[in-house]
């Protein structure tokens, strides 16, 4: 074929069709393994609300159809596994699936339709500090961690919401140089994550608040600062809690207390290595020794039961989507919009790095999940928010970029401009 | 299904969940590289593409030579630096000198950094300046360190209203042709101080009103503003070698350049001399009859308009001729009935700019033909 024909070829049927293929054999085969008719639902449904995300959506606004695909690849992916290890998250993560497409819809909208951010973003912070304070009043004390508290049966995380009200204020703060206003936010929300003792996600933040630093004003001298004073809060951390030391402790070598406090990392090197270049089979292995395999080790059972070249595959998904995040924020027109994107990139790169990092003894471990697979409600709505915002300023640099084509050809035409 | 079935089912079937794996990581990335050279096909054919106008150098440096175009995007920071979205290496520009951003009806709005001082056209600004970001339009220029800049705007933004403002969420004020080019009228009969709203819309200092109450029932009306006569200390050259103007300039009239300073390089002046004399008593250039052998498409369909162009009238283009690529003009009825300059009406490089560094114009080239400049001139 020639070139030329390749290049004008869609290629979001071939990629959506091949995701769409994967699921429903998936399935398929989870259904044949004890003909549970759960399984022939999620077959059906699973691939049509990828088609629907995927094929229904960028009919509403010119949508990034790449980028929609891989993030509903890989939330369908947490579906999957899950179901595959415990089928009652599976049926909630389908739910909470549905429910973040939703908000992704909203947060594009968001993006396309409010012009200025500054109301919105004085209005933000307050509730931001109110909602991450939540957990110090009425939480619960989770693996170490006072990070969530609960309404009813439903519990919540506020830091992945706060998550995205973050990546918004510092956007609109530093794209206005309003340099006190991001400093003292940014501050105040590591401040409280410090006081829940949530110091993966206070890693997060700070790596990501940094990192827009730098995008934003391309200042190494303030930025090499801070990362010294990121590197200087490490030290005292790890002098001043004991548990940051126990955790150094068991990355350094987990087999000291394999039965104990090293005993979930090695569990997940062990699937990893069981599960070797080609897995186990879907639904064989053993996961559920892994502990907490449904949300911080997801990515050892992904190993586990689909094996490492598989493992290999999802690691680049997530750097296809980098890729994408990055370009976004590159080719948006307004410093706002840029940095936003850029932001989402951030934190979607930073948050998979961390977890896969601690997962396979690369870092120490945190307690964050894997961005669009691992179960929970908070995490996945917040993540597909994410991809959301990403999505609405890739719709917004399409109608840029179409609007600029359409003033050329208008000029070379001579046709009238309205 | 038994237990060995389901087990040699599932193990034939993960190298088939392999294969589709590595087939959606195969075609993501021939996705991203596709995407990526469309991108750089729609850039090549739209150098352009994300750019509002172009700041012509004026006065600049050995680095930056008078003439350069600067391509200026939406939004970002003009400094010494070459990280900078606008990059100006000129003695007493500073490594981050000022922001700018364009918002549609308003402008290229500037802001100073902390310590940093700029003049558009006369008004000299720096970071405590109210307004804290001043507009500039079509024409402008801008003094910054020892460079002087003059923005361009591209075709198809809206650059009408020329309202400066203090909030970011500021009121649209609506203009009106009628409210164009009024004068002052009738001094109110009791003097009440200007309407703080207004004041806030425009960013004007309000002690400067108490100057001329007379300006200010127009100028509530959205009429330009009218700077009284002790702010008319004007950097224009010219004013020493001819004080008539100055006093009538004082007086509120446009400034108009002294004969000496009239070196225009317009060719036809040698035929017509009778028209050099009136061009140095302030008139307009009109070319010579054996120069208007216009391009202009139109003439067949309205011969006795040819008779009163070739004797100097300007052009005047015939109704069908009306959906104009200028979009200048749309945007400005009165403008429509104003000639364009006769060096881009006919497909040519529009250099009715070059040397005219105190002219007045308000007419912005197509997207295309500036495009091309910049890219040669860059």
């Amino acid at each position: 074929m020639k070139r030329k024909d390749r290049e004008k070829r869609d290629l979001s049927r071939p990629l959506i069709g091949t995701v769409k293929v994967f699921f429903f054999s998936a399935f398929l085969l989870l259904f044949l393994k004890d003909f549970a008719w759960q399984a022939l639902v999620l077959a059906v449904a699973v691939p049509t609300m990828i088609h629907l995300g995927t094929a229904f959506l960028p009919r509403l606004f010119p949508a990034d159809k790449l980028l929609l695909s891989l993030v509903n690849f890989l939330c369908a992916l947490g579906v999957l596994v899950l179901y595959a290890t415990n089928p009652a998250y599976a049926y909630q993560q389908a739910t909470y699936y549905g429910v973040g497409l939703v908000a992704m819809v909203v947060c594009i909208y968001l993006v396309r339709l409010i012009p200025s951010w500054g109301a919105v973003c004085y209005l933000l912070m307050p509730v931001s500090l109110a909602l991450l304070a939540l957990p110090l009043v009425i939480g619960k004390e989770t693996y170490g961690a006072k990070n969530w508290f609960y309404i009813g049966s439903l519990s919540v995380q506020p830091s992945e919401i706060v998550k995205l009200s973050l990546l918004i204020i510092l956007s609109y703060a530093m794209s206005r140089r309003k340099f006190f206003t991001w400093l003292m936010f940014a501050v105040g929300c590591l401040g409280l994550l410090m006081l829940q003792k949530d110091l993966g996600t206070a890693l997060l933040y700070y790596g990501v608040t940094l990192l827009m630093y730098y995008a934003s004003s391309s200042n190494l001298l303030l930025t090499g600062v801070g990362m010294l004073g990121g590197a200087g809060a490490a030290v005292m951390g790890y002098k001043m809690f004991a548990h940051v030391k126990k955790r150094v402790a068991i990355w350094r070598n987990p087999w000291v207390d394999y039965d104990n406090a090293g005993y979930q990392i090695i569990q997940s090197l062990m699937a990893i290595a069981s599960g070797g270049l080609f897995g186990m089979g879907l639904g064989l292995g053993t996961p559920r020794t892994i502990p907490v395999y449904h949300t911080d080790f997801i990515f050892a059972v992904i190993c586990e039961q689909f094996g490492v070249v598989f493992g290999l595959c999802v690691l680049l998904m997530y750097v296809a989507i980098i890729w994408r995040g990055a370009t976004i924020a590159m080719a948006a027109r307004r410093s706002f919009h840029g940095l936003l994107a850029m932001g989402c990139t951030l934190m979607i790169g930073l948050q998979t790095f961390v977890i896969i990092g601690g997962v396979i003894k690369l870092i120490p471990l945190t307690g964050v999940t894997m961005p669009f697979v691992s179960y929970g409600g908070t995490s996945l709505v917040s993540s597909l928010c994410l991809a959301g915002l990403l999505q609405g300023v890739a719709s917004l640099n399409e109608d840029d970029l179409n609007e600029d084509t359409r003033l050329a050809m208008a000029d070379e035409t001579g046709e009238e401009q309205t | 299904m038994p237990e060995d079935v389901y087990e040699v089912l599932s193990l034939g079937m993960r190298y088939w969940f392999i294969l589709l794996g590595v087939l959606i990581v195969w075609r993501a990335f021939g996705w991203l590289r596709k995407d990526r050279r469309e991108k750089h096909r729609r850039l090549r054919q739209l150098p352009d593409a994300g750019m509002i106008g172009e700041l012509v150098v004026l006065v600049g440096s050995d680095e930056l030579p008078e003439g350069t175009v600067i391509p200026v995007p939406r939004e970002g920071v003009l400094g010494f630096l070459r990280t900078c979205d606008v990059v100006v290496p000129v003695p007493g520009v500073q490594d981050h000198h000022l922001d700018f951003s364009f918002r549609n009806g308003q402008g290229l709005l500037i802001q100073p950094w902390r310590g940093c001082t700029c003049q558009v056209d006369a008004d000299e600004m720096d970071h405590h300046s109210k307004p804290r970001r001043y507009p500039m339009h079509h024409g402008s220029r801008l003094f910054v360190g020892d460079a002087v800049l003059r923005l361009r705007v591209f075709a198809g933004l809206d650059v009408q209203r020329h309202v400066a403002y203090m909030e970011d969420d500021a009121p649209d004020i609506p203009e009106t042709q009628e409210h164009q080019g009024q004068q002052p009228s009738a001094v109110p009969e009791k003097w009440l101080g200007p309407d703080p709203q207004r004041v806030r819309q425009i960013g004007y200092p309000p002690e400067r009103w108490g100057n001329q109450p007379e300006a200010w029932q127009p100028y509530q009306q959205d009429a330009p503003y009218a700077a009284p006569a002790e702010e008319r200390t004007s950097p224009q050259p010219g004013w020493s070698t001819q004080p008539e103007a100055w006093q009538m300039y004082q007086q509120g009239a446009p400034y108009a350049a002294p004969a000496e300073e009239r070196t225009s390089t317009q060719p036809g002046w040698n035929a017509q001399p009778e028209a050099w004399q009136m061009y140095q008593q302030g008139a307009s250039y009109a070319a010579p009859a054996e120069e208007r052998t216009s391009t202009q498409p139109g003439w067949n369909a309205q011969p006795e308009a040819w008779q009163p162009y070739q004797q100097g009238a300007p052009y005047t283009a015939p109704a069908e001729e009306h959906a104009s690529t200028w979009t200048h003009r749309d945007a400005t009825a009165e403008a429509w009935s104003q000639d364009p300059p006769a060096e881009t009406d006919d497909g040519q490089e529009d250099d009715w700019f070059d040397g005219d560094v105190n002219g007045e114009f308000d007419y912005a080239a197509p997207r295309v033909r500036r495009r091309r400049r910049s890219r040669d001139e860059t």
